[in-house]
């Protein structure tokens, strides 16, 4: 079924915008007005170009060549399947909507010259880490977009954002180490580290094992994976927003997805599953899930919750994995699509409150959703589809992955789900009755004047983050979810892999 | 996906396809946007808009009776949400519709008057379309994820509703109610999933052939979507949320709660008992055992609904929580008669069942009404403790007299609509224990009756309370508005109607809509036709009437039952708060912990890691200080060592001095030698020249000797020159010898061979007389 195309999009879809960053970086000493211009031209351009990729991806083509070979077997590589394809996908349809949002967002900001060249940077070495045809190519870009989205993690240059830049720092340098012994470990075992040389490591033994411990280290710190996600809650919550949308709503992701490369394709599903190495997963994910929700209730800034939040999720993600049956698969998958859709919205809409009224602390949100009903709105959206009410994609994603988890008979993992959904519940409604229905300061008694005025931040700002908001209702109720069918292929694709069927 | 088990059931005789429950839906929702964006500029009119759109609503529902006459009205999208959206109307879901929609309009009609608030009206005309459209939607749909869909909706809308007031006591209520709502969705959610794990559709039909009776996890499933709907039907223990509710909403909005969102839960539980786990074919009689065997606790807790219901009703003060209580107990009655009727499945499954649908029809008609009273109450008094009113029989006649009537009608008296669901209900508790017999099912009835005669007795205190007595004399009060009478003079024929035509209503809606069922066709008909006005029928109910005014003495008026009880006896205490707090400390507390302590750690592993830093570095101070100091050794010994080696080379360098000294001496013997022998070679060559000269000298001395000799010879003549001749030859030697040789005379040139051969001859002859001379000598 894989038919090998050569199709050079994908080298432009990731070498686009690293040339274009060089570009935005120079024009930036010059205008001010063409590096923006150019910042968004790039993300939109090189969204539209992935989605070109759409017609040979949905007819299951896979295309897949190596560029330059540094050893035999070791190179960089081109390589994209439809999962890949998903994950670029949304990747760079968020990154879109999020740079036209950072226009407005960043205007006031200190530093822009530095953050639109890294912002399309690391769009880049995202996208070339979904593309990357083997473990070399990928770690390359991996350790790229890591270590320059530190540069984003600290663009307030805080006391506090340097403290969470460091701890995100030392932690990304652990976690690539990491990868990269499993690399090389694969590579010793496999004699390649090919992501399109099928089934690398078959055989038990310490060294498969350590090899497998070490991705799951590496990209489970990536992923936000307990107990390697204490940088998490540090970093998101201290970047400018339109970031936190991105390492929150995609970075993340890109643990998630090497992980799905490694269970699927680097280790043989039957080693992994014959070994209990799942069930490894399986603790820390229903440990992740039930963490990242408990301690976000707790949490008074909304930032900081809503990471947390995506400590949760990223829970269901690395669960639906190894559930290994095809619907958690699916379900797996399309929960990439909706927490980033959903992730993103939410992140933005704080990111908007903050920027029109300086306000972080969840307690002084009592009113907002007068003054910003858009904002809110979206807000309430998004928090609704994290709860998993239908008909929003988190209720879809949930459904398929409660679905996998009765069909792996474990009905113990949709109780977590459940609770996990209650607890969200529990931390979202809150903020949304707060807003819409809190009296505005409660504590000074004196009487407010009712102005009541919706004061909504620029349309630059709204328009994105509606549009998100609304995505999250699209492909979850309407007919033709392309996310959904696509969510369907991967995770048929990758049971093939796996040889599971 | 979801759609295959309607082929199971025969007697879906026809599927109509018809978007008009959609329609109905959708409609609602639609124009609950329109109120929205009308009430910005136009408040009044966009509350008449509302009120219009109720009623079309409706008028909808009720044009969709027609069409139901030829079979069940379906409307598929097989490609919303996923995994497809179903419509489909049966007689059942009609009957609720109808239910619904009726008191949706009512309330709206009734609101254009109570709610007077303009805050207050700009969230209630919206939001309560938005929830009519879910509820219809959950009981307008044909499988249970679309019915989740919806039911979610209505948990999200309805709570804007509760919050009306949004003062701290309804926000209290308000969260009560959605996250308990939240907490049952995710619950049901759970049951809907595990069911469609287990029968791989989730479509209200009969699904017992395809779960089969031996799945281990059918109770939990069970149990899930009770509880799901439990909580929505405000079944004891799960009643939690209403009463808080009713005291802090609004009367146009509990009449909503009242007629019909809990009305919604009870569908819930009637298509689980009746549809989803009945077989398809009444052949399969063991397939029957599991709804059998789980209706009996589940008559139980109906009849624990009851009569907690009744009697916290009659503890309370306050006329909305009294109500409030009322409907739980009601809702007692319904879950009695569901119970009983799935008890008796396979003998009198439909008495039960149309006992219970019919008392939510009436429950609907006249709880309504109630509240609209205590709505009106509240409006004119603005009181709703009936400890602070009294004495209102003068001023609001009209109003208590249809509080009286709606009394009889609840309290079950003949004649009224009340008295046929009760007496269904009654019959099958009763044949319940005509057919099983034993004590347990005795005592339900017993039960039964006296938690009956409970509800007259609260609902005689509710109007002993606030019509009886004196009117406290501060009391203000103002005249309500003729609006406010319309809603309940429209009840007031329906009441009548089917309580006086039982068969309109059973004929019309409820046996067909059993018939869809699978039920035995003998207890079909026997409640076709149901003698409900038999004298067997009628002394129970004259049992029920005549207890109540026994107890009313004892229990009202001596306070025996009305006297709160203490609060840590309440469920809330005993069950849900230290559930709500262990769940708080196991999940909170504990996942804070762990994540402060992956935190710490992280950090002390960090600090170890610094520690281990800071041994290596002081490691790696000692291994330089070993260095230096052993530099230093190494030092010492160089230095030691070039120490011997100067003191070698300064022994060399003496050496050499000495040496040179010696060869410079030896240079200087060498010189000197030179010198000497060149002055030796000097000294010989000086010698050989003296003896050159000497030689010479001889020479010619020897030649003048030959000449002197000659001379001699010549004079040879005499002696006298010959001895001056000898004097003057050796003068002349003496002067040759000493001082008169000629240096130039002393050349080799002048060498001649005379002279060489004269002094070879010379030496001869000294050799020759050396020679002689030794042998002489050694002698």
């Amino acid at each position: 079924m894989e038919s090998l195309v050569y199709n050079f999009i994908p080298v432009w879809v990731v070498l686009f915008p690293l040339a274009m960053s060089v570009v935005i970086f120079w024009v930036s000493k010059f205008a001010e007005r063409w590096r923006n211009g150019l910042s968004v031209a790039t993300a939109v351009i090189t969204f539209l170009s992935v989605a070109v990729l759409y017609p040979p991806m949905a007819a299951g083509e896979v295309i897949a060549y190596t560029i330059f070979d540094i050893l035999p077997g070791l190179g960089l590589s081109v390589r994209v399947d439809i999962l890949s394809f998903c994950l670029a996908l949304i990747s760079s349809l968020v990154w879109a909507l999020v740079s036209i949002y950072s226009l407005d967002y960043m205007s006031h900001e200190h530093g822009t010259d530095r953050y639109y060249p890294i912002f399309i940077f690391v769009l880049g070495s995202c996208l070339g880490i979904f593309m990357a045809g083997d473990f070399f190519t990928l770690f390359v870009f991996f350790e790229l977009m890591s270590l320059l989205s530190y540069v984003l993690v600290i663009h307030e240059e805080t006391k506090e954002a340097l403290r969470a830049g460091y701890k995100y720092l030392i932690m990304t340098i652990i976690g690539g180490l990491a990868l990269f012994f499993a690399i090389v470990i694969v590579f010793e075992l496999a004699g390649t580290v090919s992501l399109s040389a099928g089934t690398l490591v078959a055989v038990p033994g310490t060294m498969a094992f350590l090899a497998f411990i070490s991705f799951l280290i590496g990209f489970g710190m990536k992923a936000g994976m307990f107990p390697l996600h204490v940088w998490l809650p540090d970093a998101h919550p201290v970047a400018p927003s339109p970031a936190s949308a991105l390492l929150s709503g995609i970075m993340l992701k890109t643990g998630a997805y090497g992980l799905l490369r490694v269970i699927y394709t680097v280790f043989d599903v039957s080693l992994v599953k014959e070994g209990h190495w799942d069930l490894l997963v399986l603790v820390l994910a229903v440990i992740t899930i039930l963490l990242g929700s408990a301690v976000a209730l707790t949490q008074e800034d909304l930032k900081r919750r809503l990471a947390y939040s995506s400590v949760g999720q990223m829970g269901y993600v690395l669960m639906g994995m190894v559930l290994f049956t095809e619907r958690a698969l699916i379900g797996d998958i399309f929960h990439i699509f909706s927490h980033a859709l959903m992730k993103s919205t939410l992140f933005l809409a704080a990111g908007a409150i903050i920027w029109k009224t300086g306000l972080r602390n969840i307690n002084d949100l009592h009113g907002i959703g007068k003054k910003m009903p858009l904002t809110m709105g979206a807000f309430t959206l998004a928090a609704l589809a994290m709860i998993g009410i239908p008909p929003l994609n988190g209720f879809l994603s949930k459904l398929n992955l409660g679905l996998g988890a009765l069909e792996a008979g474990a009905p113990v993992y949709l109780f977590i789900l459940l609770v996990s959904s209650l607890m969200n519940g529990l931390y979202y409604l809150p903020i949304i009755v707060a807003a819409f229905f809190g009296e505005e300061h409660p504590s000074d008694g004196i009487e407010q004047p009712e102005p009541e005025k919706m004061n909504e931040a620029t349309a630059g700002m709204v328009i994105p983050l509606c549009l998100l908001a609304l995505f999250c209702f699209i492909f979850g109720l309407m007919p033709g979810n392309i996310f959904f069918d696509l969510s369907r292929q991967a995770a048929a694709f990758l049971f093939t892999l796996g040889g599971l069927n | 996906m979801l759609y295959t088990a309607a082929e199971y059931s025969k007697e879906i005789t026809q599927t109509v396809y018809t978007w008009r429950p959609v329609a109905v839906v959708l409609f609602p929702l639609l124009a609950a946007f329109v109120t929205a964006l009308l009430l910005r500029r136009h408040g009044r009119s966009a509350s008449l808009f509302a009120v219009c759109a109720s009623a079309l609503t409706l008028l909808g529902v009720l044009s969709l009776y027609q069409p139901l006459q030829q079979g069940v009205l379906a409307y598929p999208f097989y490609r919303l949400m996923g995994v497809g959206l179903l419509f489909r109307v049966d007689y059942l879901g009609f009957i609720f519709a109808l239910m619904i929609s009726l008191a949706w309009f009512l309330a709206m009609l009734y609101a254009l008057a109570a709610v007077e608030e303009e805050g207050q009206r700009r969230l209630y005309f919206p939001f309560s379309l938005i929830t009519l459209g879910s509820c219809l939607g959950v009981v307008l749909t044909g499988d249970l994820l679309s019915l989740f869909l919806f039911f979610e909706l209505m948990t999200f809308s309805s709570y804007v509703l509760v919050i009306l007031r949004r003062d701290t006591e309804s926000m209290v209520a308000g969260s009560f109610a959605l996250y308990l709502g939240l907490a049952g969705g995710l619950v049901m959610l759970f049951g809907l999933l595990a069911l469609y794990h287990v029968a791989g559709t989730v479509e209200l039909a009969p699904l017992m052939e395809k779960i089969g009776d031996g799945t281990a996890g059918l109770p939990l499933i069970f149990a899930c979507l009770f509880v799901g709907f439990g909580i929505k039907a405000v079944i004891v223990p799960l009643h939690l949320w209403i009463p808080r509710a009713y005291a802090a909403a609004p009367a146009a909005v509990n009449a909503l709660s009242s007629g019909a969102m809990i009305k919604v839960g009870i569908y819930g539980i009637l298509r689980l008992f009746f549809v989803i786990l009945t077989p398809a074919s009444l052949e399969a009689e063991h397939l029957f055992i599991f709804a059998r065997s789980s209706a009996y606790p589940v008559l139980w807790l109906g009849l624990l609904t009851m009569v907690a219901g009744a009697i916290m009703a009659l503890q309370q003060d306050n006329i909305m929580k009294l109500l409030a209580y009322s409907s739980v107990s009601q809702m007692g009655y319904i879950v009695t008669g569901i119970g009983a009727g799935a008890y008796l499945f396979g003998l009198e499954e439909a008495m039960g069942y149309g006992g219970a649908v019919l008392h939510a029809l009436n429950h609907t008609l006249f709880k309504v009404a109630f509240i609209f009273i205590a709505g009106m109450i509240y409006y004119c008094c603005g009181e709703l403790e009936m400890q602070k009113m009294g004495g209102l029989w003068k001023k609001m006649p009209l109003t208590g007299v249809l509080f009286l009537i709606f009394m009889l009608a609840i309290a079950g008296v003949p004649g009224f609509n009340g008295y046929l669901s009760k007496t269904l209900i009654h019959d099958a508790l009763l044949e319940a224990y005509r057919h099983y017999g034993g004590l347990h099912l005795y005592l339900a009835e017993k039960v039964f009756v006296f938690a009956g005669a409970l509800t007259l007795c609260y609902y005689l205190k509710f109007f002993q309370g606030v019509f009886g007595g004196a009117a406290p004399a501060q009391a203000s009060w103002r005249r309500p508005p003729l609006l406010l009478y319309l809603p309940l003079l429209l009840l007031l024929p329906a009441v009548l109607l089917v309580g006086l035509q039982p068969h309109y209503a059973m004929e019309g809606l409820i046996i067909p809509s059993a018939k869809a069922f699978t039920f035995e066709p003998y207890s079909i008909k026997h409640i076709t036709g149901f003698p409900f006005f038999s004298a067997a029928s009628l002394e129970a109910a004259m049992v029920v009437l005549l207890l109540a005014l026994f107890l009313y003495l004892p229990v009202v008026r001596l306070g025996l039952l009305t006297r709160p009880l203490p609060r840590w006896f309440s469920i809330e205490y005993l069950l849900f708060a230290p559930l709500a707090r262990l769940a708080f400390v196991v999940l909170l507390r504990s996942g804070g912990a762990l994540d402060r302590g992956v935190n710490r750690f992280y950090f002390a592993l960090a600090s170890r890691f610094l520690n281990l830093c800071s041994a290596l570095s002081i490691f790696d101070n000692r291994v330089d200080c070993f260095y230096s100091s052993s530099g230093q050794r190494v030092r010492y010994l160089v230095e030691s060592f070039r120490q011997v080696d100067d003191s070698l080379n300064e022994a060399y360098a003496a050496t050499g001095k000495v040496a040179r000294e010696l060869a410079e001496r030896t240079t200087n013997l060498d010189e000197a030698l030179d010198n000497s022998y060149e002055q030796a070679g000097e000294f010989a060559r000086r010698l050989a020249a003296r003896s050159s000269e000497l030689d010479e000298a001889l020479d010619q001395g020897y030649e003048k000797a030959g000449l002197a000799a000659r001379r001699l010879v010549d004079k040879g003549r005499g002696d006298a020159g010959e001895t001056e001749a000898a004097e003057a030859a050796g003068r002349e030697r003496k002067r040759g010898l000493l001082s008169g040789i000629n240096p130039q005379e002393w050349n080799i040139r002048n060498l001649s061979f005379d002279s060489l051969l004269l002094a070879v001859m010379l030496g001869l002859v000294i050799f020759v007389l050396l020679f002689f001379a030794r042998g002489l000598l050694n002698l």
